[in-house]
């Protein structure tokens, strides 16, 4: 048995000899750690006098047994075990109980983390709080039911912001943002564009969590290493405003759906890491006649741009990232990998991205049409110069999509 | 989309089982799938938690919310839980 759920009261003395009989390769285990849980006499501030759990038990038994499973793959353990308790259990008593040997101890220590972590996402389990001074209740379900999440007063900090107001937000509401890397650029537009309540807001990227990017991509912690950063990135911003849709996605490999793509979206946050990639969204932005914010990195410094939609500046004339730059340009940019970044500067950069693109959703007029914005953190010196029309750019004197066609 | 009317038996846990007021009960649905009957419920029984706070078991089997109903199935909507 490697879960079990009982209503009887727990038996330290029986347990512990039940599971060191159930070690079969007991000299291969260095390391024995136990975990329990009991029950506090306050929650919240609230005296709590005690608990109940409830259990869907079929399934319970089936998803526990599963996550001590995983525990002793993951671990490489030598046993495992976890007892729950359901039913009506008094100040002090034990609700759950934790074993786990292993080899060594920081194998023995973390599977006893992970059972607990995990059974408490997972297992269908519920805890019924009851109080010295009111009614019980059910945690967590209780908690969210018991104060009713309210939309107004979730923006009420932005609502008396000139050109705000309920106009404003009814805006963001309607519109709908795709953020292209979700690193360190996007972890902040992210948080930011659904922190002030853009309706959609939708991530893009390929990559899973590093160790190496945490110190910068800050809307991932160590759980979610080696975790795809798209999915997580969605789900973490769902939390941080439950009145926002996010979906995520890889881009497609070919220009022509990408445009298709883009053609849902009111703004396309580039927030990627390299020239090639930044050069494809801007040729099927313009083609897509959407506005694009777009930043690059490298040190200290950065470079904003943003290119209004296609209508208005991809015709003779017009400008895009393009009559700058073109993949010649790759070899010169380096990239995080090669440069160095510290995390508060792509900090600094994602939210000024957030920034100019809840500026625009909004309608406040922006200095930077037509113009790139030189960041200097070093300085702390910003300079805008204008943009003109390359008349060599093939994006924008062709016109507006055969490049991009060209390139599939 | 599968409208046809089936029979799915129901068991509530928590505080849907409060808001309830049953533990269990069978019921007649053309709803095509987990969603759909859930909402039909939220409408009926005026259940507080959405979708998005939920997550669904279709015979002891956690599935997504897209999972098409059968039947004489066995569905579970699960709140948050709180073990541990």
């Amino acid at each position: 048995m490697l879960f079990v759920l009982t209503n009887e009261k727990f038996d330290e003395k029986r347990h512990k000899a039940d599971f060191l009989e159930s070690c079969l390769n007991r000299n291969g285990a260095g390391a024995y750690s136990y975990f329990e849980g009991r029950v506090r006499n306050s929650n919240e501030g609230r005296a709590v006098k005690a608990l109940e759990y409830e259990a869907y038990s079929e399934l319970a038994e089936k998803e526990g047994t599963e996550i001590v499973r995983e525990s002793i793959a993951k671990f490489d353990l030598v046993s495992a075990i976890c007892i729950h308790r359901a039913g009506y259990l008094e100040l002090g008593e034990i609700s759950v109980w934790i074993a786990a040997a292993a080899p060594h101890r920081s194998e023995s220590f973390a599977a006893c983390r992970y059972i607990i972590d995990e059974l408490k996402k997972r297992v269908p389990i519920w805890k019924r709080e009851h109080y010295v001074d009111s009614d019980p209740e059910w945690v967590n379900c209780a908690n969210r039911n018991h104060r009713e999440l309210s939309e107004s007063e979730y923006y009420s900090r932005q609502f008396v912001l000139p050109s705000f107001g309920i106009l404003g937000q009814n805006k963001l509401k309607a519109a709908k943002v795709l953020v292209i890397g979700a690193g360190g650029l996007g972890s902040p537009a992210l948080l930011y564009l659904a922190g002030a309540g853009c309706g959609q807001v939708d991530a893009c990227d390929f990559d899973s969590v590093e160790l190496s990017n945490l110190h910068r991509q800050i809307i991932y912690t160590t759980e979610n290493l080696e975790a795809p950063k798209a999915s997580l990135a969605s789900a973490r911003i769902r939390q941080q405003n439950p009145f926002i849709n996010s979906k995520s996605f890889s881009l497609p490999n070919n220009a022509k759906d990408t445009q298709v793509l883009f053609k849902e979206y009111d703004v396309i946050l580039d927030c990627t890491d390299n020239m090639d990639t930044k050069l494809f969204i801007s040729d099927c932005a313009i083609a897509a006649n959407v506005a694009l914010i777009s930043a690059s990195v490298r040190k200290f410094e950065a470079q904003l741009h943003i290119w209004m939609p296609a209508l208005e500046n991809s015709k003779p004339g017009g400008q895009c990232l393009r009559c700058l730059w073109n993949e010649k340009d790759t070899l010169a940019a380096q990239s995080c990998v090669d440069a160095g970044i510290l995390g508060a500067v792509t900090g600094i950069l994602g939210s000024m991205q957030a920034l100019e693109a809840i500026k625009y959703l909004v309608g406040i007029p922006s200095p930077l049409a037509n113009h790139i914005c030189l960041v200097d953190l070093l300085s702390l010196q910003l300079t805008q110069i204008a943009t003109t029309h390359n008349e060599h750019c093939p994006v924008c004197n062709i016109g507006s999509s055969s490049l991009a066609e060209a390139k599939t | 989309m599968n409208r046809a009317i089936k029979s799915v038996h129901l068991r509530y846990f928590a505080i849907l089982r409060e808001q309830r007021g049953l533990a269990s009960e069978a019921v007649e649905t053309n709803a095509p799938t987990a969603k759909d009957l859930y909402e039909e419920l939220q409408k009926t029984h005026g259940f507080k938690l959405n979708c998005n706070n939920l997550r669904v078991a279709v015979n002891d089997r956690f599935v997504n919310w897209s999972e098409e109903l059968k039947n004489n199935d066995t569905v579970v909507f699960l709140p948050p839980v709180s073990g541990g």
